[in-house]
């Protein structure tokens, strides 16, 4: 089942999978403003629903062929509206990041500007051979958005992500797998069903508990005091859950687990 | 500070880059007190004063770029008197690691404690493979300083970094490479031209937007909140900037 | 130390200065049961904090297989507060290990799963053989991480890798754990013990009073820049006071090999 909900993006909705595929018609621009308002509603929609249980985020052709969130003249030199403008992309972030379900972008060629923080902000990468990874924001005299400045150094590394964003340089696949942006490569044309394989993975995990590990990574554990909290207030609560028991229940009995989400 | 001071870092310059060279030879470019003292003047000088320098490569004389602490100084001292010894290595520091103007370090030779420690500390690392690497502060007794606690996990990852310290090993130019310590090999005797072609590069970027950059991942990326706080503040400044300069102020 | 007869479950055994901690009830592929955990903490708290000679711990399991997590015949219903109790337990045992004054080697053969991953990731230096198999495996069973793995997971394999490892629960081997920097060193299976001592022998050569310092800082002191000039500020200069500093310097300058006393 598929809603076209513009001819920014659409989603489709397969069981459990929900499939957000950007669109970028055939202007030069890329990614811009409105798709990043549609994103943030689109993340809004498929936390709150309960049948969703991982979200795959792809595009159509490129992953992003570049872009920004909050590019755009109109509203020049207010400093108040643009604060507000740029707060459209933090939130994005905040919902891939924080929301139940794990994201698993699906990249093939481009992911420039804005397309690589959708991608560094994503739990699973999965891209296919020729893909390629940019931050360009700063030759643009902007800074890199969609909390990039946390993710990308998160997952590759301080002196990668400085080498990357200073100098603005293309990143290809296999450098992005071996610095660990990119979790899996698989040939040219097939990060999408990699990506939805890897996705039917989760039908098999305790959805209530992927939630909670979600919820705890999010400030990431950068003290070891925000560790043993996480796992101090967390786990007594997972330990509740019916899923649990089931979890349990079923290794117990040799049968696989049926989880019900709470 | 006398200018005789200022010879224990000497600055070149290639056009926008400026090649801050740390020269003690008879000591391997110690990082003594007057080599503090040295770099901090020039560092001060070239960040905030010098409006011709866009990017600044930090190097050492005589094939080697800088041995760490000069073990002649290590004399003993009262504690209180030993904290306050700290304060210029950590102007080096935080000058290195989040000045406005971006730092390429050229390594050939050793990087070893200290050495180490501002190497980590710059943007970019060009080395050798030739190059030794080591955090040998545990060997003399010490724990390492000079910010690298904060800066080697970051480039290398926490478990690498603790590795690194615990056995003070030393790494050659490929596995520094293949680790993520430096950025990029030269061949022997050509890492400062390979380090000012990369600051060249960063020198045409930007210079409000590098600056801002360098201090979000210098201090305001240390929680994901703080990050989206900085691309909030710092990027609407700069997005405002921008709008002044190409539209709306100028008709 | 002799090892007691009612607690054969983690063994101590010496190596002049190194104590090998072996999980050993093999038979449950040294499952990290309640009865286990207590032991392991008392054990490992006298080898680090009770007047011990030993300067380095090496943690390995028996029958070749580390630790194959929680018992899950335990996994009953309970308060969240008898629960929140019972994981202090495992708590104590990562944070002496990450933050105890000696070094902590881990040699795993076989399997490191659930809370046997934890105390792999609580380790300084992991020497791996190479068909080892990992998994965080907790989210399979409806648990959030612990012993400690939110943290050092992260800090072993980066924030990013610890996220997908938790989420999914995957399976990886030695191989893998090298790869992504879970795993220091990687040997054939069968050879992970007399690795593991030869990076002991290298670690208590080392000063102890820096070293213990240097956990110390590595555990809680360099999470920010300011942090990390915090650490340095507070503990170097005690250090450069230290018998341990002076000998190291005086055999630098007379170009032998130095004698430490942790003083």
């Amino acid at each position: 089942m598929t809603h076209r909900t513009n001819d920014l993006l659409t989603v489709a909705l397969d069981g459990p999978v929900a499939v957000v595929t950007l669109l970028y018609g055939a202007g030069p621009d890329g990614l811009g403003r409105p798709h990043a308002e549609a994103l943030v509603r689109t993340f809004h929609a498929l936390n709150t629903d309960p049948s969703c249980r991982v979200i795959v985020l792809t595009g159509e052709g490129d992953f992003c062929p570049g872009g920004d969130f909050s590019g755009g003249a109109d509203g020049a030199g207010d400093l108040l509206a643009l604060r507000g403008r740029l707060g459209t992309a933090t939130t994005l972030f905040r919902d891939i990041r924080r929301g139940p379900q794990p994201v698993i972008a699906a990249v093939e060629g481009k992911a420039f500007g804005a397309g690589l923080a959708l991608v560094a902000a994503s739990d699973f990468v999965v891209a296919g051979e020729g893909a390629s990874f940019r931050s360009d924001a700063l030759g643009a005299g902007l800074l890199p958005e969609g909390g990039l400045l946390w993710s990308l150094p998160e997952k590759i590394g301080d002196a990668k992500a400085r080498e990357l964003m200073l100098l603005g340089r293309i990143m290809g696949a296999d450098e992005a797998r071996r610095c660990g942006l990119v979790s899996e490569i698989v040939p040219a044309g097939g990060a999408l069903g990699a990506a939805l394989a890897l996705a039917r993975r989760f039908e098999s995990l305790p959805f209530v508990t992927v939630a909670l590990v979600k919820g705890a990574l999010f400030n990431g554990a950068v003290t070891m005091a925000d560790g043993e909290r996480m796992e101090l207030d967390l786990n007594p609560l997972a330990r509740q859950a019916v899923d649990h028991l089931e979890a349990v229940a079923a290794f117990l009995e040799k049968r696989k687990p049926s989880f019900v989400g709470n | 500070m006398s200018d005789s001071l200022l010879d224990f870092a000497p600055v070149t310059r290639h056009g926008r880059v400026c090649v801050v060279t740390m020269s003690y030879p008879e000591r391997r470019n110690a990082f003594s007190t007057p080599m503090r003292e040295s770099l901090v003047a020039r560092l001060e000088h070239l960040m905030f004063e010098d409006v011709e320098c866009r990017a600044v490569v930090l190097t050492g004389a005589a094939g080697t770029f800088c041995a760490g602490g000069d073990l002649s100084e290590m004399k003993e001292r009262p504690i209180v008197d030993g904290r306050q010894v700290f304060d210029l290595a950590r102007a080096v520091v935080r000058l290195l690691a989040t000045g406005p103007k971006p730092v390429v370090a050229a390594v050939e030779g050793h990087a070893f404690g200290a050495g180490l420690s501002l190497a980590c500390a710059t943007d970019y690392i060009v080395a050798t493979p030739a190059t030794k690497f080591c955090a040998a502060f545990l060997k003399v007794g010490l724990i390492p300083d000079t910010g690298i606690f904060w800066t080697l996990p970051k480039r290398v990852g926490a478990s690498k970094a603790r590795e690194l310290m615990m056995l003070a090993t030393e790494v050659g130019g490929e596995e520094a490479l293949r680790i993520g310590l430096v950025n990029q090999l030269a061949d022997q005797g050509a890492a400062v031209a390979a380090a000012v072609k990369v600051a060249e590069a960063m020198a045409r970027q930007p210079r409000e937007a590098l600056a801002y950059l360098r201090v979000a991942l210098g201090q305001g990326s240390e929680t994901p909140d703080g990050a989206l706080r900085a691309e909030v503040d710092y990027g609407a400044a700069l997005r405002r900037d921008r709008l002044i300069q190409t539209s709306s102020f100028q008709g | 130390m002799a090892v007691s007869a009612l607690d054969e479950s983690v063994l101590v055994e010496r190596d002049g200065p190194i104590a090998i901690l072996t999980l050993n009830n093999p038979a449950r592929r040294n499952a990290f049961a309640l009865p286990v955990r207590q032991a392991f903490l008392v054990r490992l708290r006298e080898l680090m904090v009770v007047e011990d000679p030993c300067r380095a711990i090496v943690v390995t399991g028996s029958g070749n297989c580390f630790c194959s997590g929680g018992d899950i015949s335990e996994m009953k219903q309970r308060t969240p507060l008898e629960f929140r109790q019972r994981n202090q337990l495992v708590l104590d045992i990562y944070k002496l290990m990450v933050s105890g004054p000696k070094p902590v080697v881990a040699a795993v053969e076989g399997f490191a799963i659930g809370a046997g991953l934890s105390l792999a990731a609580a380790s300084d230096y992991v020497v791996t053989a190479d068909n080892a198999r990992y998994s965080a495996g907790f989210v399979k069973v409806g648990l959030l991480p612990d012993t400690g793995l939110f943290w050092t997971l992260s800090q072993k394999v980066g924030a990013g890798r610890a996220r997908e490892l938790i989420l999914l629960a995957s399976d990886f081997d030695g191989r893998k754990a090298h790869e992504i920097g879970l795993a220091n060193q990687l040997v054939g299976a069968g050879q992970t013990l007399p690795a593991a001592l030869e990076v002991a022998r290298r670690l208590i050569a080392m000063p102890p009073l820096a070293m213990a310092m240097m956990k110390a800082a590595l555990a809680d002191g360099c999470a920010t820049l300011e942090r990390a000039y915090e650490t340095e500020i507070n503990l170097q200069p005690i250090l450069r006071r230290s018998a341990d500093h002076k000998e190291a310097v005086k055999a630098f300058l007379e170009k032998r090999k130095p004698v430490f006393t942790g003083e």
